[in-house]
């Protein structure tokens, strides 16, 4: 259906067209290239061998310095404006970032940053030495001797020393108790730590380290160098600010260097993009004049691919042929089918088809957008998100605008600003609240066909019915595929069996709630049509075992199972409920705004607040909402119902660059 | 609310059951969301410290357990409503609401309320462990979502039987 066909092809090439092949391949991005498999080429040339690139082990270095020059530049980049964001990237070619590779110095910018980085952080560890020395200082800084003053003599030892919280006179009492020639000095009284000078005749020295060291004195090393201690900190503080010095120019010359981050990160990308070509070689098998190699091409370009590759390279040729049976081809959806094209990620998050089976995505996209629309039911808020939708479509036409949900999100609120209206939604408005007279109030009418609020039952039957049609639609598409398959009896006994099982049932129970609405002859014919459809479903839903007991158990057991097309139904009301949700949060938002307006002076400007605020607010969540369930309706309560999956995605050999936008250049 | 001393203890009675409902369906609900958010921001926190591009996209996974808290203030806010506390006569539903209907309004907060507390958390703990593998594979972030959405279900459904049980008391 909407499955693209696939061609698996043999490339053979002489060597010395490798690499320009290649280039070709990743611009074109259409081959996914697999390991060698055509039974002639294997069997016939066992020689092959694996091709080794010579340049990938530079190339992934070099990237890698590249990787740390950008990271290690980043503080250093000019402040982009607050809005920058809001401009959108300019494209660029490969052969801009050929000829930029060509003419930058790429080496010398990685080695400038390697340096400025060793450097930098080698000036930041010696401040903070010299930083921790001037602070041991600090304290001893009313001691006018000079350093060299303060060693001991022939007869006299002397030291300084700190000692944490303690008063001076239990140190005196302590010392008193070791000696008597000794002269202690306070110096300084930090909060903590008090420092002092000791000075004792040389014989009692070890009687007093004795006492010293029993009231837990700290001994300071003096610092090897002359002079008073202002004079000693006085140099550290010069040797301090010329670091510091260095240190601003060396971050000048990386601010400079950062200038050139953009084209350091378009290197990147260059290099990064040559860097997967020779990844790639490594799955190709040579012999010494000429290579092979495999892969899938979608059937619609390769022609194109033919041709371009006939026109530009002499010695390539391009085989199709048949592939082994288990030699699944990987799965690309149909990208031309530009109105369900957005869906396909939904169906490709959930995992893409076998190749034998139907493409989903056309199936859910109607229940998708009108699910979607349901959940918000709101048309302001719709409008809303129609106008920033197109906005990014538009000024980001080439990155985020191009991506499928962006596209899913315009085709969502569309149908939310249709089923907004007719529910009357408009930025949460309270229409009873409106004199009957007003303009807004005939607008809002004018479109509305129900008010979810105060009939609620209206609502919760139209998500009923919405889930029933999906349900059975999905056992329809189950019976499709079974025919297709041959499988008659699962298709017409089983398949068609629920689908006349929950119709007749539904009409039934819609009977019995309406007090008996329905003429007698419809319920009549439901009680037999259900009976029919039970028994056909309980002889027939299994047909594994020959013994018809063991058969009709398993039979009830499937029916057993009509329990979870229940709860699939009940599972659609949260369409009601999120719907119902953003409608009252928008109300609950107004009134709030409301009540602050009356707030004197300020009363506007917080009514204002409120009003942007709580509704921006409210979209987001809501949305954010109305995707995640809708997309969980599909997968569990639609899916289920008929889809396999298990197909491996397409991935074509081509480029993914990372800061860069690269045109395409697919001719 | 003037005169409010003159109520008799049968009126405060019927004014107070209300309030509770409210309560209950704020009270759980935060609850719920407060340790559900609460889950997946710390590890996505320690993925940030990796990787602090990836705030955007954690962000949805972060967020997605706050709808019960909200869940649960709409709830309040409709049985504030059902009852006149807000946008509506008070005195008016004092004279008309029996004490049954007090009851009633002030049950309807259950469902919103306990569905919210237990669905909230669980939903913290599986959007926690998303956060950890959509750190590993960003591009399988959605199905974490998806995942995550599951579990708010349930939150769903107690709203949804709040707002019906609500719808079907009339008052007056």
């Amino acid at each position: 259906m909407s499955i693209s066909e696939l061609k698996k092809v043999l490339i053979a090439f002489h060597n010395n067209e490798r690499s320009s092949l290649m280039k070709h391949l990743q611009k074109w991005a259409v081959m996914e290239i697999s390991e060698l498999t055509q039974p002639n080429v294997v069997e016939t040339f066992p020689e092959l061998t694996r091709t080794d690139s010579a340049k990938l082990n530079d190339l992934v270095a070099l990237t890698s310095q590249i990787d740390f020059a950008i990271g290690f530049l980043k503080p250093y980049e000019k402040k982009k404006p607050a809005l920058d964001f809001l401009t959108p990237k300019d494209m660029e070619s490969t052969d801009d970032l050929s000829l930029l590779a060509e003419k930058y110095d790429t080496q010398n910018a990685i080695d400038t940053a390697t340096r400025l980085n060793r450097e930098i952080a080698e000036i930041k560890n010696q401040i903070a030495k010299l930083e921790s020395t001037a602070n041991t200082l600090k304290p001893w800084l009313t001691i006018k001797a000079k350093i060299e003053d303060l060693h001991e003599t022939k007869n006299v030892y002397q030291t300084l020393f700190m000692i944490y919280k303690m008063p001076f006179d239990t140190i005196v009492e302590e010392l008193n108790k070791a000696g008597d020639t000794h002269v202690i000095t306070l110096i300084f009284e930090g909060t903590n730590y008090s420092y002092y000078h000791f000075v004792c005749h040389k014989e009692d020295r070890a009687k007093y380290d004795d006492a010293l060291s029993l009231i837990e004195a700290e001994k300071d090393a003096l610092p090897e160098t002359s002079g008073t201690f202002k004079d000693v900190l006085k140099n550290i503080e010069g040797e301090i600010a010329s670091l510091k010095k260095k240190d601003e120019e060396l971050k000048a010359e990386a601010e400079t260097l950062a200038g050139d981050v953009d084209k350091l990160k378009a290197l990147f990308d260059h290099f990064t993009i040559e860097k997967e070509r020779e990844d790639v070689i490594e799955i190709v098998r040579s012999s010494s004049n000429v290579s092979y190699m495999e892969g899938w091409i979608p059937t619609e370009v390769l022609p194109d691919l033919k041709k371009a590759i006939k026109e530009n390279l002499s010695f390539v040729e391009v085989m199709e042929f048949q592939p082994s049976e288990d030699d699944k081809q990987p799965i690309l959806l149909e990208t031309s089918e530009r109105v369900v094209s957005p869906f396909q990620m939904i169906t490709e998050l959930y995992g893409m088809p076998d190749p034998k089976e139907v493409d989903p995505t056309p199936l859910l996209t109607p229940f998708f957008a009108v699910f979607f629309g349901l959940c918000l039911t709101d048309a302001g808020y719709g409008l809303v998100l129609v106008g920033l939708v197109l906005f990014i479509m538009f000024r980001f036409k080439n990155t985020l605008g191009k991506t499928k949900l962006v596209r899913l999100l315009l085709y969502g609120s569309i149908s939310t600003v249709v089923l907004g209206a007719i529910a009357g939604g408009w930025f949460g408005i309270d229409i009873t609240t409106l004199s009957d007279d007003s303009h807004v109030k005939t607008f809002i009418e004018t479109f509305k066909a129900f008010d979810p609020i105060t009939d609620t039952l209206t609502f919760m039957k139209l998500c009923l019915a919405l889930g029933f049609i999906q349900i059975n639609f999905g056992i329809m598409i189950r019976m499709y595929k079974n025919i297709r398959k041959g499988a008659y009896v699962d298709a017409f006994m089983v398949q068609l069996g629920w689908i006349v099982f929950l119709n007749s049932a539904a009409i039934l129970v819609a009977n019995f709630m309406t007090g008996g609405a329905f003429p007698v002859w419809a319920t009549k014919t439901a009680t037999i049509t259900i009976i029919s459809a039970v028994v056909s479903i309980i002889f027939f839903a299994d047909r594994e075992s020959d013994n018809i007991i063991i058969r009709v158990l398993w039979g009830f057991y499937a029916i057993y199972g009509s329990t979870s097309y229940m709860g699939d139904l009940l599972s659609y009301l949260r369409l009601l409920a999120l719907g119902l949700s953003t409608g009252v949060i928008g109300m609950v938002v107004n009134l709030l705004a409301l009540q602050a307006s009356e707030i004197p002076y300020v009363g506007f400007v917080l009514g204002a607040l409120i009003l942007v605020g709580g509704h921006t607010f409210n979209i987001a969540i809501n949305a954010l909402g109305a995707f995640v369930h809708t997309t969980r309706l599909q997968y569990v309560e639609f899916f289920s119902k008929f889809y396999d999956g298990g197909g491996r995605a397409f991935k074509p050999f081509g480029v993914s660059p990372k800061y860069v936008l690269l045109k395409e250049e697919r001719k | 609310m003037e005169g409010i001393g003159d109520l008799t203890q049968y009126q405060l009675f019927v004014l107070a059951l209300p309030i509770l409902g409210a309560a209950i369906s704020v009270f759980f609900g935060g609850i719920g969301s407060a340790i559900g958010i609460g889950l997946p921001a710390q590890v996505a926190n320690g993925v940030l410290a990796e990787d602090p591009d990836m705030f955007g996209n954690l962000l949805i996974l972060v967020a997605l357990p706050g709808t019960q808290g909200i869940y649960g203030f709409l709830g309040a806010f409709l049985i504030l409503m059902k009852a006149g506390f807000i946008g509506g006569d008070l005195t008016a539903s004092l004279g008309a609401m029996t004490m049954t209907q007090a009851w009633m309004i002030m049950i309807a907060g259950i469902p919103t309320g306990l569905a919210g507390w237990i669905s909230g958390i669980n939903q913290g703990k599986v959007c926690a462990t998303g956060v950890s593998m959509a750190a590993k594979r960003p591009e399988a972030m959605m199905r974490a979502v998806i995942y995550g959405a599951m579990v708010e279900t349930y939150a769903i459904l107690g709203l949804l039987i709040t707002i019906l049980m609500l719808n079907a008391i009339t008052i007056g």
